[in-house]
């Protein structure tokens, strides 16, 4: 609130806090005589009129102090919401006021960065790992509006965003998006003859999302290697189709879904992949499964087969498309973002990005960051390294009372930012 | 909409498409980022037949075309790389006619505008259009940006690089004093961003060029005593939401140092033995790493907790004593029975001995719908 006339205020200071003693008779009213005012129906406004009224010392208070005293009050006793469209800029910064560590410390001013340097736009063809409750991906979108791919690499059965979700975004912002399992990333590579074959002959991303779907479906049988884990891969397929991305075992217990935004359904027409046999290897059976997560499987019976088969087939259609994708290794950025030890991801899915596009990589901690540099610079094929930390800081700007805010952010993360670009033959040869 | 046709066509090169898209291959027409070692970077026109001196030798853009943006480059006297240029190369390679808003500040103007494809954005003034390509990188393909500047000459060069870059159908620039004249807009808006001497003059203005819906304001402003009139402003005005920030990125020296062992005479034991030299080859580089030197070095400090940094390592990161390695002096009198090369190891992210401390205010607020 700006009072206009309160400038003169300290020039003139004929009140002070020289006769201002703490000391609970100050105000009158009690609890119960407040809360009894509440339950009668009296209003806010009234509740801090009164509350002025009873005071001992408001009188005696300064201009300044008065003001602050009933503002203090006025949130306490009026309080005022506005409803919002929700925007990656609203969306950061209640998350991040509300628990940080689930979103690894990711302050508004290192999200902002994270989109600019890594030139995320419409037409982009990005690879996202992250483990900010959907955030970042949440953001990536907005600055996609559906146009371009993006493949979000996931860990867990499924993918856990409940960010994204808060957005309620369109469908088309959905479409864009490839999920694939992080645990699959090293047999993407082996995996992708027959899909650098198709790779040549679509060439586009368009013409790989309107591939025959038969093919995936063979390709991904293959790649199991035991064939007695269909049992688990329906299963899979069933919760994610109802959207249920609830935390998986492997995944640790830091995902915490946010209540207001769980409310929100997760689109079915999502794609989702999900390893079959990696999930094989995590779970003992699946027998052993279904005892442990009983109590979320209870919708089952009201899916059918049919049903089942369409998501699986999805899914294996979207691993495969993403698979081609990928083999063209002409990607346009790599975003990192994640609780994990950064170094690995980054090893592993660099060699996806194009030369001459960004490469951006956001962790809580510097030192992980320290020894992605450390390897980067051994690996070669990148460019403009650096190591970057934000500092924010917000002020108080009131007619006279002009300062930085009393309390201020310690930290929100550290960012490693730089340029891919093709590795010389000597760096190739270089041992890893 | 009512949009200022401004487009002069005498300037634009056919096929560019440097800043709108990426592409794969060098063309004729591009403005491409000469990298020549760190922080030392350069843009260029790929025009035919044009050669170039570098540093490194010649640079005949004839060898450059078709060729993959992102692959080394031999010169004679050394290697370089072209880059696809980007609003953040572009923001540290451009022609400077004013002074410039640079990365951090950006990022955050964008971000807190809620830019997104298809927002449409009105900027006074343009300057030398550093903000101006990152607000047309967030809001194509289908935004629009009203970009105003009343230096004659600004506006005109703004102008062909935009057309060069394969902006210019994304944005308008214009000669105009918005101070005095305003932007002769009205309900177009979702962001408007200021960055003038006297803001408060243009937000009368600015409120009226807003969409029914509302919008996003930044006035960007070096001095406190005009954030402090543009608050007063924009509250009058009815604009909510209002916050002031400062916003300064630090970056990091990711450095080894070394850090010498100082002598406290020999034959007693003062530490743990130099008995960890498995860490050395611990992947992870926060961990406090022993050199332990010679071999019968004698470490000062017995400190095992990982991640923690040794009391002395901080306080001396701020010297410039790097790589002096051992810790001379000393070694000649006899006393000593420590190896002279015994040291702390330890990787760091050294902060910057100086750095800029202020580059402005940024004020947001929100105009919400009557």
């Amino acid at each position: 609130m700006f009072v206009g006339d309160n400038g003169d205020s300290l020039e003139n200071p004929e009140k002070d806090n020289r006769n201002l003693v703490d000391g609970s008779g100050n105000q009158k009213l009690s609890r119960d005589d407040i809360e009894a005012m509440k339950k009668g129906g009296v209003g806010g406004h009234n509740i801090v009129e009164q509350l002025i009224e009873n005071s001992a010392t408001f009188s005696k208070k300064t201009d300044f102090a008065q003001e602050k005293y009933i503002k203090k009050k006025k949130k306490k006793y009026l309080p005022v919401f506005t409803v919002l469209r929700p925007t990656t800029r609203l969306l950061a910064e209640m998350y991040f006021n509300k628990g940080p560590l689930k979103i690894c410390n990711l302050r508004v001013d290192s999200l902002a960065q994270i989109l600019n340097e890594a030139n995320v736009r419409a037409h982009n063809k990005l690879i996202v790992m992250e483990t900010c409750l959907g955030l970042v991906l949440g953001a990536v979108m907005e600055r996609m509006a559906g146009e371009g791919v993006i493949i979000n690499f996931f860990t867990g059965t499924a993918p856990s965003r409940p960010a994204v979700d808060a957005f309620s975004y369109p469908d088309s912002y959905k479409s864009v998006i490839y999920d694939v399992p992080l645990d699959l990333v090293h047999s993407l590579g082996t995996d992708t003859d027959s899909a650098k074959d198709s790779a040549v002959d679509n060439p586009g991303q368009d013409s790989a999302k309107t591939e025959d779907t038969s093919a995936p479906l063979n390709g991904d049988t293959t790649s199991d290697p035991t064939g007695d884990l269909t049992e688990v891969s329906m299963v899979e397929s069933e919760r994610t189709s109802r959207g249920e991305a609830d935390t998986a075992p492997s995944d640790g217990g830091t995902r915490v879904g946010v209540s207001a935004s769980e409310a929100v359904d997760t689109d079915s027409s999502q794609k989702c992949v999900t390893d079959v046999s990696a999930a094989g290897e995590r779970e003992e059976t699946p027998e052993s499964r279904l005892v442990k997560g009983a109590g979320s499987w209870k919708k089952r019976k009201f899916v059918s087969e049919e049903d089942r088969l369409v998501k699986r087939q999805l899914k294996a259609k979207t691993l495969h498309d993403a698979k081609v994708i990928l083999a063209q290794r002409d990607m346009d950025g790599l975003i990192v973002a994640s609780r994990f030890h950064p170094t690995p991801v980054v090893l592993s899915l660099i060699d996806y990005v194009a030369p001459s596009r960004p490469l951006v990589v956001f962790c809580q901690h510097q030192e992980p960051l320290l020894d992605c540099y450390m390897k980067l610079k051994k690996r070669g094929g990148v460019v403009l390294l650096k190591l970057t930390e934000t500092w924010l800081r917000e002020y108080q700007v009131l007619p006279s009372r002009t300062h930085p805010q009393v309390n201020m952010s310690g930290t929100g993360g550290y960012l490693l930012t730089g340029t891919v670009v093709e590795r010389t033959r000597e760096e190739m040869d270089k041992p890893s | 909409m009512k949009r200022i046709p401004v487009v002069d066509t005498s300037c634009i090169h056919a096929g560019t498409m440097s800043f709108a898209k990426y592409k794969k291959t060098i063309e004729v027409g591009d403005t491409a980022i000469l990298l020549l070692g760190y922080d030392n970077m350069l843009q260029l026109m790929i025009e035919k037949d044009k050669i170039y001196q570098t540093k490194y030798g010649a640079l005949r853009c004839n060898e450059l075309i078709g060729t993959r943006y992102g692959r080394r480059v031999q010169c004679s006297k050394g290697w370089l790389y072209v880059l696809h240029a980007t609003p953040e190369l572009w923001t540290v390679t451009l022609p400077h006619r004013t002074q410039i808003l640079y990365a951090t500040d950006i990022s955050m103007i964008v971000f807190q505008l809620d830019l997104k494809p298809g927002s449409v954005v009105i900027e006074s003034g343009t300057g030398s259009g550093s903000l101006s390509h990152a607000i047309l990188r967030s809001v194509a393909p289908s935004g629009y940006l009203h970009t105003f500047d009343f230096h004659a000459q600004r506006v005109e060069k703004a102008r062909q690089e935009f057309e060069e870059h394969g902006l210019g159908h994304l944005v308008s620039v214009a000669e105009r004093d918005t101070c005095k004249n305003g932007f002769g807009l009205e309900c177009v808006a979702d962001a408007v961003f200021l960055d003038l001497p006297g803001p408060w003059d243009v937000l009368p203005f600015a409120k009226q060029a807003f969409k029914a819906e509302g919008g996003r304001i930044c006035s960007f402003s070096p001095c406190i005593e005009q954030v402090q009139r543009t608050c007063e402003t924009l509250e009058k005005l009815g604009f909510t939401d209002i916050q002031s920030l400062e916003c300064l990125a630090r970056t990091f020296d990711v450095r080894t140092v070394n850090m010498p062992l100082a002598n406290l005479g020999g034959g007693v034991d003062i530490g743990v033995e130099g008995d960890q030299s498995g860490s050395l080859h611990q992947p992870c580089i926060g961990h406090i790493e022993y050199d332990t030197g010679g071999r019968d070095a004698k470490n000062t400090k017995k400190r095992r907790g990982d991640g923690d940094t040794p009391d002395g390592s901080t306080e001396d990161g701020a010297s410039k004593k790097w790589s002096d390695g051992g810790n001379g002096g000393d070694a000649g009198d006899g006393r000593t029975k420590m190896s002279e090369s015994a040291s702390f190891v330890f990787k760091t992210a050294h902060p910057p001995v100086q750095m800029p401390g202020h580059t402005g205010f940024l004020t947001f607020a929100t105009l919400y719908p009557d």
